[in-house]
């Protein structure tokens, strides 16, 4: 198939699908930017059929970007073999809301803060800021990557069989164990915050442990609520250093 | 220049965040470490970018949800931190932190207003046929506009947070606690509050005990 020969441009167009995100199509334009190497083989000598095919990419679509080459493989494949455009609507209807859900547990609330985490947990532990921050782009992106790349070529052998496969892949056991490592290294990170191992922040001592106590407590009650406080807290003493500072 | 350079790299880090290639150097721990490279203090870039990280962690940028960026306040904050010290000031760090999370609210908000102009320039399809070239031109439109937003935040975020730090220098700011150590204590309350990224706090509580503890016993035994 020469849409074969396309299929790399696809996937490295797949990074910029975010990239005209907005409210009425969500990443419909970007799934119709990355989609478009491949249409222009299967469409070749038909533009009138190539703008009507493009026109139905562009429509609503919702995926978690990292998994965007499962539907962007599967899709560029049910366009090779030149299934009907709703037997290709109805599978993007199908799959938009479960890969979105899926990617944002097992990335954004799973590799992602995992990585992270231990980034901060190494640096917070005195390891030097030259070996956290290399070393946390390249193991949390080979992790990016290799989904990416697993993502695709499962999207383009599977086409609408990707459901089935999906089902009984080792995500569901990485989202598990991620979110069993992940609270592990928060409270890692805890304790390393108020230790002092960092000179320019120093360590908590007496009163203000038990302080750091009572606000993890808190914290955990209100959960990412505890943002508004904290910061509410922060600005208030900014502004109390300088009228302090005017006495 | 290293102004020049500090632009760029808000640029990049605000095209990162969403855009592409969410590599996740837009992480404001790696923005700021990069920042402070830029201008010679990477450590205590790393530092401010820690402790927005902190901030950052129960940030989920689920489907449409409004979030605040961290990446560009890091840069921001690094480059305005550096102008108003030559070496390590505690009181400017926190200065320096605590304005830094106001800007990533101002700049998650330009990112909101830039989805509304995305909207607006490709969002209308209903399946019509598209001209494919004008669809990869409005495509490429978006990631450059979505790249200047970053840089000019991150102008605009420098110019803001330094005036602010000049002023408290000639002020002699200087707050009645330590105002690191209430740093510290509002990160731990964050760590607390990022805990139900994984789950609720009961089911996650007693892997973070078991985290906290072991931790605790190996610095111990060090």
């Amino acid at each position: 198939m020469g849409s074969m020969k396309r299929l790399p441009r696809v996937f490295l167009r797949s990074f910029a699908v975010q990239g005209s995100w907005n409210f009425e199509t969500l990443v419909g334009h970007g799934f119709a930017f990355a989609l478009l190497p491949v249409l222009r083989v299967v469409y070749r000598g038909r533009p009138v059929e190539l703008a009507a095919a493009v026109g139905r990419h562009a429509r609503v679509f919702n995926t978690h970007p990292y998994l965007s080459p499962l539907a962007l493989g599967a899709v560029a494949r049910l366009e090779a073999e030149g299934k009907p455009a709703d037997v290709i609507e109805r599978f993007k209807a199908a799959v938009r809301g479960a890969l979105g859900g899926l990617g944002d547990r097992l990335v954004w609330a799973g590799w992602r803060p995992v990585c992270v985490l231990a980034a901060l947990g190494a640096f917070l532990g005195g390891a030097p800021w030259w070996a956290v921050v290399p070393g946390f782009l390249l193991v949390y992106n080979a992790g990016h990557i290799g989904l990416r790349v697993w993502a695709f070529r499962l999207g383009w052998r599977e086409g609408t069989g990707i459901a089935a496969t999906l089902r009984s892949s080792w995500i569901w056991d990485a989202e598990r164990v991620l979110r069993g490592v992940g609270p592990a290294l928060l409270g890692a990170c805890a304790v390393l915050l108020v230790t002092g191992h960092v000179p320019e922040l120093g360590a908590l001592r007496g009163g203000w442990l038990a302080a750091a106590g009572g606000a993890l407590v808190g914290g955990m009650a209100l959960g990412g609520r505890a943002r508004l406080p904290a910061e509410a807290a922060l600005l208030g003493l900014v502004i109390l250093g300088f009228l302090w500072s005017g006495r | 220049m290293s102004f020049l350079f500090a632009l760029l790299l808000g640029g990049a880090v605000g095209l990162d965040a969403t855009s592409f290639p969410q590599a996740m150097y837009s992480r404001p721990f790696v923005a700021g470490a990069l920042a402070g490279l830029l201008v010679g203090r990477p450590l205590e870039g790393a530092v401010i970018g820690a402790v927005l990280e902190i901030f950052a962690l129960p940030v989920m940028p689920f489907g449409a949800a409004y979030y605040p960026e961290g990446g560009t306040a890091a840069v921001a904050g690094t480059i305005a931190y550096d102008w108003a010290t030559t070496a390590v000031d505690r009181d400017m760090l926190f200065l320096a932190v605590s304005l830094g999370l106001l800007l990533s609210h101002a700049s998650g908000y330009s990112v909101r207003l830039l989805r509304i102009r995305n909207g607006w320039a490709v969002g209308r399809s209903d399946g019509a046929p598209l001209e494919p070239a004008a669809v990869e031109r409005a495509h490429r439109l978006s990631m450059l506009l979505d790249f200047l937003r970053g840089a000019a935040v991150t102008a605009a975020g420098t110019a803001v947070i330094g005036l602010v730090l000049a002023l408290a220098i000639r002020a002699e700011w200087r707050a009645p606690v330590e105002p690191v150590l209430v740093l510290l204590v509002a990160a731990v309350a964050m760590a607390g509050g990022s805990l139900t990224v994984f789950g609720t706090v009961r089911e996650r509580v007693a892997s973070f005990g078991l985290g906290a503890a072991l931790t605790a016993l190996a610095l111990w035994l060090l």
